[in-house]
C-alpha cells in the first residue's frame, strides 16, 4: 500500500530531500504553523520554528549541531509545499476545486459532512474501510439528512452552467445573484422564510433547516 | 582627445606609490589607464554613497568606481570630455572584475585586454602537513578554495554561528562570518585584497552550508 508511505500518523503527506548527502522527510506546513512562523520577527527564528514542526526524520535532527543553510533551505520547501506564495495559493484553490468536482473529492466531502471525520483521516483510510465509511455516509445523507444522492453527485458549483437547480437568494440580501448558502448572509428571518418556501425541493427534512 | 602614454618610470613610480598593491593597464581609444582594485573600505564608501543619493544614475555609478581605483592618468573634467562615452563604463566594468565584484565572472574573468601591472601577492602555501594537521583539527567538511592569488581552507557553518550572526551588529557581517569558518590562513589582511573577495569567500561557505544544495523534492 503506497499511501502507508504517503502520509504521517496524522494524515500529512511526507515529503524526501537530499541536502548534503543527508535525508530529511518533512511534511507541509499547517495554516496553524504559518499564522505562528509569521509571527516571528527574525527570518531565522522562522525557518527553525517551522523546522521544529515540520520536520519528520531524522528524529533527533538538532537546530544546534546542524550546518547552517539546513533549516534555511527546509523552511524554504516547507513554506514552497504548503503554499505560502500568492502563485500556490492560487495552484491550491485550482486543485481543490478540480478534486470537489469528482466522485471521489464529493463522497469524501459528504464523508466529512455526514460523518465528521477530518479529511487527513479519510485520505488515510485503506480502501476497505474508505468504502464502508462511503456507504454509511451515504446511508445517513439519504436516510437521516433527506439528501438527493443524484443531485448531489452531479452538482459542480464552479460550473457557470448549473448541472443541478440550485437556489438564489433574496435579491435584497445578495444582490450580485450569486448562489451564497443562507449561512453565510446576513439574513432577515422574514427573508430566510421566503427564501425557505421557494426552496422547499431542497429543503427536505427537517434536520437541514435546523442547520440553517 | 588626451594622449598621455604609460612609460616604464611612471610604472615604477605608481608601484612605489601603491607599495605593490595589484595594478592592471587597460589601453581605450590610445589612452592607457592604470587602476587597482577597490578595497572592501572603498566598497562600503560607495555603497553608503549610494544609499545617501538614491536617485543617482548608473553612469554616476562607473563614475564613482573610476575615481576610487583609477591611478593614472588624473584627466580633467574637460579630458574625460574628449573620450568616448564608452571608457568610463569600461573602466568600471574593468576595476569590478580585477576587486571580485563581478558576480558572475568572480574576477577569474582573464580579459587579455587588461595587461596586470602588478598582480595579487602569492598567499602563503598550503602544504600536505598543513593539510594533514587541519583534518585532525577540523570534523567538518573542508574545501580548499584558491582566489586572488592566495589560498583558503573553509568549513561549513553551523546554525548557532548563523543565527549568532544574524542578532549580533557588526560593520561587515560578510567578514565576520568569514572569519567564523576561515581554518586557514589565520591571519588576513581584509582590507587589502578586492571587496569581493571576501564575497567569493562567504559564497563558498554558504553554499557548503547547505543554503543552496541543488538537490530535488520528492514526494514519497
Amino acid at each position: 500500500m503506497i499511501d502507508h508511505f504517503t502520509y504521517d500518523e496524522s494524515g500529512r503527506r511526507v515529503y524526501n530531500i537530499n541536502i548534503l548527502g543527508q535525508e530529511f522527510l518533512f511534511v507541509g506546513a499547517t495554516r496553524k504553523d504559518l499564522e505562528e512562523a509569521l509571527q516571528f520577527p527574525q527570518q531565522w527564528e522562522m525557518e527553525d520554528f517551522i523546522c521544529k514542526r515540520c520536520i519528520v526524520s531524522p528524529k533527533d535532527f538538532d537546530l544546534e549541531t546542524c550546518l547552517a543553510g539546513i533549516p534555511t533551505k527546509l523552511a524554504e520547501l516547507i513554506l514552497d509545499i504548503s503554499g505560502m506564495s500568492s502563485e500556490d495559493t492560487n495552484t491550491l484553490q485550482k486543485e481543490a476545486q478540480d478534486w470537489i468536482v469528482t466522485p471521489s473529492g464529493k463522497m469524501e466531502v459528504l464523508m466529512m459532512g455526514i460523518l465528521h471525520r477530518p479529511l487527513a483521516e479519510i485520505r488515510n483510510m485503506d480502501p476497505i474501510e474508505w468504502f464502508k465509511a462511503a456507504g454509511a455516509a451515504q446511508l445517513l445523507a439519504v436516510t437521516v439528512y433527506g439528501l438527493d444522492i443524484e443531485k448531489y453527485m452531479s452538482l459542480n458549483p464552479f460550473d457557470s452552467k448549473p448541472t443541478a437547480k440550485r437556489a438564489k437568494m433574496p435579491a435584497a440580501n445578495n444582490p450580485s445573484g450569486q448562489i451564497i448558502p443562507p449561512s453565510l448572509v446576513e439574513i432577515s428571518p422574514k427573508d430566510l422564510a421566503k427564501w425557505e418556501e421557494e426552496n422547499q425541493h431542497l429543503i427536505t427534512q427537517p434536520i437541514i433547516k435546523k442547520h440553517v | 582627445m588626451p594622449s598621455n602614454q604609460l612609460t616604464e618610470e611612471i610604472i615604477a613610480d605608481l608601484k612605489l606609490q601603491n607599495d605593490n598593491k595589484p595594478l592592471y593597464k587597460k589601453t581605450l581609444f590610445n589612452q592607457d589607464f592604470v587602476f587597482s582594485f577597490i578595497s572592501r573600505e572603498e566598497y562600503f564608501y560607495i555603497q553608503e554613497w549610494l544609499e545617501s543619493n538614491p536617485n543617482i544614475k548608473i553612469s554616476d555609478i562607473e563614475t564613482k568606481i573610476v575615481d576610487e581605483a583609477l591611478k593614472w592618468p588624473m584627466l580633467s573634467p574637460a579630458e574625460w570630455a574628449l573620450l568616448p562615452a564608452g571608457a568610463i563604463p569600461t573602466l568600471a566594468k574593468h576595476i569590478q572584475e580585477k576587486s571580485y565584484l563581478d558576480t558572475t565572472g568572480a574576477g577569474e574573468y582573464s580579459d587579455l585586454s587588461v595587461e596586470t601591472l602588478v598582480d595579487y601577492p602569492a598567499g602563503e602555501e598550503l602544504t600536505e602537513e598543513t593539510k594533514e594537521k587541519l583534518k585532525k583539527s577540523c570534523k567538518h567538511t573542508m574545501r580548499v578554495v584558491k582566489t586572488a592569488g592566495s589560498t583558503y581552507v573553509i568549513r561549513p557553518m553551523l546554525r548557532p554561528e548563523y543565527t549568532y550572526l544574524q542578532k549580533v551588529e557588526a560593520a561587515d557581517k560578510e567578514i565576520e562570518g568569514v572569519k567564523t569558518c576561515l581554518i586557514w590562513p589565520k591571519n588576513v589582511d581584509w582590507n587589502n585584497m578586492g571587496a569581493g573577495v571576501p564575497t567569493v569567500l562567504a559564497t563558498q561557505i554558504m553554499l557548503l552550508s547547505g543554503f543552496a544544495d541543488p538537490s530535488e523534492v520528492t514526494e514519497l
